[in-house]
């Protein structure tokens, strides 16, 4: 069970734009491990989906990518586009977070479904045939036969991420990218597809990396969590260790933004000032122009990770020994 | 889809009628119009155009009048030249008409949208600064400065085609280049930034991330997306070689259709001039519906959203 | 390495520093002037517009020759010193003839522009205003327009009316609107449902001047960008009508009268149809360059 199968170090993405470089992903290091769901949260823009894009490179040709992604024992920047298209799909395959544009409008569901099925497990068309309508059963999808020679456009949003999450599972993979799977989806057919993702978890073992900034998921469904802001990794731990004993600031005011039923009283609280430019971020701590806590450390040096025992690891000058010490319990749940 | 058809059919009568109504009072209507003038005109054509107009008659009938023989496909005697119809303007220039513009668009579409295609993969890349600048320099000129300078240097000066009339092969080709200059550069570009639109499509990433080599994810998934708007512009791109086909046709002495509207113009031929407009109404009005039909059998959402 | 204890002493006011907006704000034409700006194709082509329009208005003052005088035996002379352009069959100064040629053609493309811009957005805030029922028919008649060759109107519409600038560019701006208007609908329907329209309704405004006053300013970037682009059409449109016998009449000149006029001689004399050829080709480049450039700096999806 933890076996590392992926693993990110040193990641850095760049975009070349025509106002400058804009630094979407700074020195990010992460771990899947075998069967695990790693949730990565944040606020848009934080550099979630840019992170898997770049080791999956799918990125725009105006992004530069550095660092080394291991999966598997293979430095995936490093593969050829041949290999590495081997690999998509077959290895790694990526749910993404929009039904309505991810499949393309003129081609039957069939067709998208078995393209993927007969190049990497060699299949012929009949037997690809019978393993779509195999995957598409699984996810729930009615009549799979009949739908197989059906455009997208006569699907509901619904009916489309099941297909999405169909593609994902084509081929076995030992890791699935899940890109905010269910934000597009109202919350009833939200449920059911996360319950159908931890089933097909369970069934497979296969390992997820779900990309969300929906807390509640996260509790629902992670084994581990990372919080991204500002292109870097803010906090890592297991959903205890996040949920209980939050060590940075970041994540004590994401926990603070959940709704409760249990405390009528308190106010939502929504977190204060926008998030940070990545043209030219703020200088040292990415998130010190909102952090309550900063110290003037945070505004001229970025603070390294620090262990915190268990593989729970956060980045925050708050935890070195000289820090004033702040109780998190009260930072959550204080109105 | 025979629903879907069947409704772009009835569209296209409603445009038919249109073109034919619009035609019929812009002429009546306008102060310069050709009835408002007919002084110096030769006893015998004088009759003939009061005869086929019912000048006499309240405008409705005349109105009705008209619409019947348009329908009969007679589309009215000329305004100069008696014993003349426009039926045989038509009859007599619209083979060699048809030849030209047909070849023109052939050549548009076979060279246009693989130069297209290829320009958006290697986006900025040689061929596409070349064509690109090329393509802004013919669509900025003005055809007949094109066609001119083609008939003076290919044609009178290095004499390496006819520079002018019909006949063999060879004449084909100076006015086919300089006919289908404009719409080929017209339609690279609508290729190309219809396939980079593409390019940055989620279902393109979709693609990629299901592992499909680049050969196939632009083959498979990007062509055949690009070409709706490629397909749909059929009608536009028909009525860009039939203007221009005035001018070139014109210019090389071609006895085609296009030839005698310009005729017809300087001549103040009036009734050959409506005629010819109401004919080029239900020729494009045809290329339309093609196009519609050709669209349809690409993008299956056409098809569907219609007859939903 | 130990870190000395007053860097870790706490910034003071912190929720004022976390209210501040990270970037100062950039106005929406500033933002936009920078990103045309970063446009070399067009800026150059601004600047060509500028020098060609400026030559065309003050050019003809700097002239001892006016377009009309005719110099006895110096027809179709060669550019030289004295003339520049070189002469015209009938020994009239090309300069001074392309200037005044510039005027016509500018103004012929300007006025058609402003026609399509009235008939287009009058006919596309009342489609997108009413909405429902009203909207589908208006909608319905645009698309039958734009299925019929439009062009052969225009030359009938300039053959039926008398010959002359005025029927030029009514022809062309009655005829080619349907963009203008479908554009302006677009943006009605789309500005329709936002607050602001909602909030000026509530407080009592009338329908005209909701158009007037809230629509129009928001739609114009797109309106502003298509009128770029419909420019070169009329220049090139009229320069079309020209060549088919139905343009200014001498001895006023547009540059397609011009180019036509050129046409007829260019085997002897080859610059007269190269130079004013070369005006209309670097007006219509440089409007479609200035047109891409304000397309990309005024959308507002491309702004960061």
């Amino acid at each position: 069970m933890n076996k590392p199968l992926l693993t990110i170090e040193g990641l850095e993405t760049q975009f070349k734009t025509y106002a400058g470089m804009v630094q979407a992903v700074r020195n990010v290091n992460l771990t899947v491990n075998e069967g695990e769901v790693l949730a990565v949260v944040g606020e848009s823009g934080s550099g979630k989906s840019v992170t898997m894009m770049s080791f999956m490179r799918l990125l725009a040709k105006n992004a530069v990518v550095s660092g080394k992604v291991e999966f598997n024992g293979v430095d995936l920047l490093k593969l050829s586009n041949k290999e590495m298209s081997k690999i998509r799909g077959r290895e790694i395959s990526m749910v993404f977070q929009d039904p309505m544009t991810g499949l393309n409008p003129v081609l039957t569901i069939g067709t998208q479904m078995r393209e993927g099925i007969m190049l990497h497990l060699g299949l012929n068309k009949a037997e690809a045939n019978k393993r779509a309508i195999e995957l598409l059963n699984k996810v729930g999808v009615p009549e799979p036969a009949r739908r197989l020679s059906q455009y997208p456009h006569e699907f509901s949003g619904g009916m489309r991420q099941r297909v999405m999450i169909a593609l994902g599972l084509a081929c076995n993979p030992r890791l699935i990218i899940a890109d905010e799977p269910t934000t597009a989806l109202d919350v009833t057919i939200q449920a059911q597809i996360l319950e159908l993702m931890k089933q097909l978890k369970k069934e497979m073992n296969t390992a997820i990396i779900l990309i969300t900034h929906n807390l509640g998921v996260v509790a629902g469904m992670a084994d581990r969590v990372a919080v991204m802001y500002g292109g870097r990794v803010a906090e890592v731990g297991t959903v205890h260790q996040i949920f209980h004993q939050p060590r940075h600031p970041y994540t004590w005011a994401l926990l603070r933004a959940i709704p409760r039923l249990d405390e009528h009283k308190r106010r939502l609280e929504s977190i204060t000032g926008s998030p940070p430019n990545m043209l030219k971020p703020p200088g040292g701590c990415p998130f010190h122009p909102r952090c309550a806590h900063a110290m003037s450390v945070c505004t001229s040096e970025a603070p390294e990770m620090t262990e915190l025992g268990n593989n729970h690891r956060a980045a925050c000058w708050l935890m070195h020994p000289d820090a004033p010490k702040v109780d998190f319990n009260q930072e959550v749940t204080k109105a | 889809m025979a629903r879907y058809i069947l409704q772009r059919v009835i569209t296209m009568l409603v445009v038919a009628w249109v073109v034919v109504t619009l035609t019929f009072f812009m002429m009546k209507a306008l102060p310069g119009g050709p009835f408002a003038s007919e002084k110096k005109l030769p006893e015998a054509i004088l009759k003939n155009i009061e005869r086929r107009y019912k000048l006499d008659r309240p405008l409705m009938e005349q109105y009705f009048d008209y619409l019947k023989n348009v329908v009969k496909w007679d589309l009215g005697p000329s305004f100069k030249y008696e014993g003349r119809t426009v039926n045989d303007v038509i009859n007599k220039g619209f083979s060699v008409s048809a030849k030209l513009g047909g070849l023109s668009i052939l050549i548009s579409l076979v060279l246009g949208v693989p130069i297209g295609v290829i320009g958006a993969m290697r986006h900025n890349g040689l061929l596409d600064r070349v064509t690109s600048g090329l393509a802004i320099l013919t669509a900025a000129a003005p055809s007949f400065v094109i066609a001119g300078l083609l008939q003076y240097y290919l044609g009178f000066k290095l004499k390496w085609f006819p520079p002018a009339t019909w006949g063999t092969t060879k004449h084909y080709v100076l006015p086919t280049i300089a006919l289908c200059s404009f719409s080929l550069a017209w339609l690279i570009k609508l290729t190309r930034s219809s396939m980079l639109e593409v390019t940055n499509q989620d279902y393109v990433r979709t693609a990629r991330a299901k592992g499909i080599p680049e050969f196939w994810v632009v083959y498979r998934h990007m062509i055949k997306n690009a070409l709706v708007p490629v397909i749909a512009s059929l009608a536009p791109l028909t009525a860009g070689i039939l203007v221009g086909s005035f001018i070139i046709e014109f210019i090389f002495a071609i006895p085609g259709v296009g030839r005698e509207f310009v005729v017809s113009i300087t001549n103040r031929d009036y009734t050959v001039t409506l005629g010819m407009t109401v004919f080029y109404g239900f020729l494009l009005t045809g290329f339309t519906l093609v196009g519609d039909i050709l669209t349809a059998l690409v993008d299956p959402r056409v098809r569907l959203d219609k007859e939903g | 390495m130990a870190i000395s204890d007053s860097r870790f002493a706490p910034l003071p006011n912190r929720q004022a520093a976390a209210e501040r907006i990270t970037t100062p704000p950039i106005s929406f034409a500033a933002d936009a002037w920078r990103r045309f700006k970063a446009n070399p194709a067009a800026l150059a082509g601004l600047v060509i517009l500028v020098l060609i329009a400026l030559a065309a208005f003050v050019g003809p003052y700097f002239t001892e020759y006016s377009y009309s005088d005719q110099i006895r035996g110096m027809n179709n002379k060669p550019p030289s010193a004295e003339h520049w352009f070189g002469t015209d069959p009938l020994g009239r100064d090309m300069l001074v003839r392309i200037f005044i040629g510039g005027r016509i053609s500018l103004a012929v493309a300007v006025f058609a522009g402003l026609l399509q811009l009235v008939v287009g957005v009058a006919y596309g805030a009342v489609a997108g205003l009413r909405g429902g029922r009203v909207d589908n028919f208006m909608m319905r008649i645009v698309d039958i327009l734009d299925t019929i060759p439009l062009t052969i109107y225009v030359i009938l519409l300039a053959v039926l009316l008398k010959p002359g600038l005025t029927s030029i560019f009514i022809a062309i701006g009655v005829v080619y609107w349907t963009g203008m208007a479908r554009l302006v609908r677009a943006s009605v329907l789309a500005l329709k449902e936002q607050e602001f329209m909602l909030a000026a309704r509530a407080l009592g405004a009338s329908r005209s001047r909701l158009v007037f006053r809230h629509l129009v300013p928001n739609a114009m970037a797109p309106i502003i960008v298509e009128l770029t682009f419909s420019v070169p059409r009329a220049i090139f449109t009229e320069s079309f009508l020209s060549f088919i016998g139905l343009g200014v009449s001498a001895p006023m000149a547009s540059w397609g009268v011009l180019a036509s006029d050129g046409f007829a001689v260019m085997r002897s004399y080859l610059w007269e149809l190269a130079i004013p050829a070369a005006a209309i080709v670097m007006t219509t480049i440089a409007f479609n360059f200035v047109g891409d450039g304000l397309r990309d700096a005024l959308d507002p999806k491309l702004r960061r």
